[in-house]
């Protein structure tokens, strides 16, 4: 089942750092990634996960260049030193959270 | 199966015309040159290999709505690109004040009243009031652009680049007015004119970018 696209907005750029956090990884491999981890529950519609790269590299959480592999021209993104800092701090929010929610609600 | 190259009756596949589209929206909320190639060019390889597994109409419909990721974008870099015309608006008002009041004060030849005419005086007071207004409202803008206040931005730029069209207008006419009063003024005016000419441009443009802050739709297609 979907998980509906507003729940998933206001945790989409602790799922981005998430997903980069095993290594770099381009736009349609990083989608790839999260909805296999999701097993498909994560379906973004797509074009909208790259505004979101780009303010999390503009914030300095990510960093990318261009890259060419297989014949074929790709932005490759990856984790900053600040960017595994900011996973580390988000995550054990999400975890507190999760764990609250958890208690109050089940 | 999907057709992979699906195209219009101009031959355009509809991927190429839904870059055409993400283009045109990028440009339209002021997101222009290196950003903007940059996002048609990620999009446009997202698109293609999404293409291959779903069809060109499957992966535009997966991609979402070019206006959405246009505006998106463009919040991220409106900021900076604000703050950046403020700050060049602020830069250019500096500009103008030496061929606006030192050089005419210089060179001007002597005037022919013990006490200048009221039709004279009153555009001067007018030009220098709006000079003046506009200075201040560009450093406002400059200041709100910094602090991401959109909205004050928008209304102290708006209003710097009207005070400045403002100056500009009535500084003209009363250049104009005061060559034909005072003889020997004409290389001064003609140099008062060419920075007035300049001064529209610049309000023009301070307008524009006040236009484009205000694009910004409310509700955005889900």
């Amino acid at each position: 089942m979907n998980v509906p696209v507003d729940a998933l907005k206001g945790h989409l750029d602790l799922v981005l750092l998430a997903a980069l956090a095993e290594g770099e990884a381009y736009g349609y491999a990083l989608i790839d990634e999260i909805r296999g981890r999701s097993d498909g529950a994560f379906d973004l519609a797509e074009g909208t996960v790259y505004p979101a790269l780009y303010r999390l590299e503009a914030g300095g959480l990510l960093s990318s260049d261009w890259t060419v592999a297989a014949g074929r021209r790709r932005r490759m993104y990856r984790l900053t030193k600040r960017g595994r800092a900011e996973l580390a701090k988000e995550r054990g929010e999400w975890k507190r959270f999760s764990d609250t929610m958890k208690a109050v609600v089940a | 199966m999907e057709t992979v190259l699906g195209h219009d009756e101009g031959g355009r596949g509809v991927i190429e015309r839904y870059l055409a589209d993400l283009s045109a929206q990028l440009a339209f909320y002021g997101v222009r040159g290196r950003r903007a190639k940059r996002v048609v060019a990620e999009s446009r390889d997202h698109l293609l290999e999404l293409a291959a597994e779903e069809g060109e109409q499957g992966a535009v419909a997966r991609f979402g709505p070019s206006q959405r990721i246009a505006v998106e974008v463009a919040r991220i870099v409106q900021p900076v690109v604000l703050f950046r015309s403020a700050l060049v608006f602020f830069g250019a008002l500096a500009l103008f004040v030496l061929p606006l009041y030192a050089i005419p004060e210089n060179t001007l030849p002597p005037a022919p009243w013990d006490e200048r005419p009221g039709y004279l005086t009153w555009k001067l007071y007018v030009s220098d009031g709006a000079f003046g207004v506009a200075v201040v409202a560009a450093l406002v803008a400059v200041a709100a652009a910094r602090r991401r206040r959109r909205r004050t931005a928008f209304v102290a730029l708006s209003l710097a680049g009207a005070s400045l069209a403002v100056c500009a207008g009535v500084g003209a006419i009363g250049a104009v007015q005061w060559a034909q009063v005072v003889p020997g003024s004409r290389t001064t005016l003609v140099l008062t004119l060419v920075a007035t000419a300049s001064l529209w441009c610049v309000a023009a443009a301070s307008l524009a970018s006040a236009g484009r802050v205000r694009r910004f739709p409310r509700d955005l297609p889900g």
